[in-house]
């Protein structure tokens, strides 16, 4: 049986331990010529913007392991709470993991105050707990939603610095979204303009970065309601063959045919249900 | 009378063999309000009487009827002060078995949430003239199964 033990204090914090450990194996592993394992990234291009009734979020769906894409249909628009939903770029886990925490621990919050979330408070706990983890959780987020105060739209940064903006973006092809959103962008539009907008701002992340690809994800969220458009436009579809490589019966020659009967008996028949109650 | 003494802990035994604090427990509950749940083919209702003590309460800013997911709710009979506290408690365990399963919790597994009491994880010890002694695990398997 367990015997008492002392309370052991823990200070507060992350704990950088395991870190100098990790970088030694890391030196260790390089030297025998080989290279550890590459965490998931989703490449990516995701950007948000505000338009008159509320925020548009979109986001491509190519998830990669290094050069080769892992996943050719991933979710990156991650749901936090009904008003409110977070794109997220760099690590596929760290993204994934931080906003489902995030968005359990605003549901505990909600619950608490007997009212809808707010998306500055998705944003200080999401940027509170990027800090404390000193930029090794790799997660890029674009938060937006809607509340009671209006549409806002957020860009947090691994390192836990947050903007607050009308229209961002984020993930490698960053820079070419950016630049159709400079181009293109008005304060007020309307829903339609704002939904080609980012449609086209992701569109030129897929085809001009190779860490962006596949399909446009597009969510649209104004008060009490929320359009989750997936996907919006399949940008790039497979391609159909245009032959057939079946040969037809007789192409090929037979010269011996030669038939073998295995004469097989049941000794056992044991059936197993599953409990699916 | 010797009960009194061996009231306040809630995991001593009186002389009696009685645990005073569950009866007190039990007794709250009892004097408390009625409330009620009805399952329906399509649903669940939950009801209770909100009886205040003045009228000098505000009757919005406390609810006797709470939620704790989306598809669970709760209501109760007995202290309010207690009640909150368990409404907490349910709703961080929703939330972190939604965090592993990513699927909402069954109302069963809610209801279990207070856990098992096995020979892992209760201990069972004896004071008296001898010393204390404390109860080997197969003993508390013993007497587990003889209380139950």
């Amino acid at each position: 049986m367990a015997t008492v033990s002392v309370c052991q204090y823990h200070p507060g914090g992350f704990s950088f331990e395991n870190c100098k450990r990790n970088g030694l194996l890391e030196a260790d592993i390089n030297k025998l010529g080989f290279s550890s394992p590459a965490a998931r990234k989703t490449g990516t291009t995701i950007c948000g913007v505000i338009y008159k009734d509320g925020v548009v979020l979109g986001a491509d769906t190519r998830a990669t392991e290094g050069m080769v894409v892992a996943d050719k249909n991933c979710s990156k628009i991650h749901y936090i709470s009904p008003n409110i939903y977070c794109c997220g770029a760099g690590t596929a886990a760290d993204t994934e993991m931080t906003t489902q925490i995030i968005s359990s621990n605003l549901e505990l919050h909600a619950l608490s105050t007997g009212r809808l979330p707010r998306v500055a408070t998705a944003n200080r706990m999401l940027k509170q707990m990027l800090f404390r983890y000193q930029g090794y959780i790799g997660a890029a987020l674009v938060l937006g939603g809607v509340d009671c105060t209006g549409p806002h739209l957020y860009s947090i940064y691994p390192h836990g610095s947050t903007d607050k903006l009308p229209y961002v973006t984020m993930g490698s092809g960053s820079l070419a979204a950016m630049a159709v959103f400079e181009d293109r962008y008005r304060p007020n539009m309307e829903e339609e303009e704002a939904k080609r907008l980012v449609r086209d701002a992701i569109a030129a992340g897929i085809f001009n970065d190779l860490g962006s690809g596949s399909n446009i994800d597009l969510c649209v969220i104004t008060k009490g309601k929320v359009d989750y458009l997936r996907p919006h436009d399949v940008a790039n579809k497979k391609g159909v063959r245009t032959g057939s490589y079946r040969y037809k019966h007789g192409t090929t020659g037979v010269l011996t045919k030669t038939v073998i009967p295995l004469n097989l008996e049941v000794v056992e028949e044991s059936v197993q249900t599953m409990d699916t109650s | 009378m010797a009960e009194r003494g061996y009231s306040f802990s809630l995991t001593t035994f009186s002389p009696s063999g009685k645990l005073v604090q569950i009866e007190y427990a039990l007794a709250a509950v009892a004097a408390g309000a009625p409330s009620v749940g009805i399952k329906a083919s399509n649903g669940v209702v939950l009801a209770t009487e909100k009886k205040q003590k003045s009228i000098l309460y505000d009757e919005q800013s406390v609810h006797k009827v709470e939620p704790i997911t989306k598809h669970i709710g709760m209501v109760y009979s007995g202290m309010g002060p207690d009640y909150r506290v368990l409404v907490r408690r349910a709703r961080k365990l929703a939330q972190q078995y939604f965090l592993v399963y990513q699927e909402p919790i069954p109302t069963g597994q809610l209801e279990s949430f207070e856990g098992q009491m096995t020979e892992d994880n209760i201990e069972v010890g004896i004071c008296n003239e001898a010393g204390f002694r404390r109860l080997s695990p197969a003993e508390v398997k013993d007497y587990l199964a003889a209380i139950a």
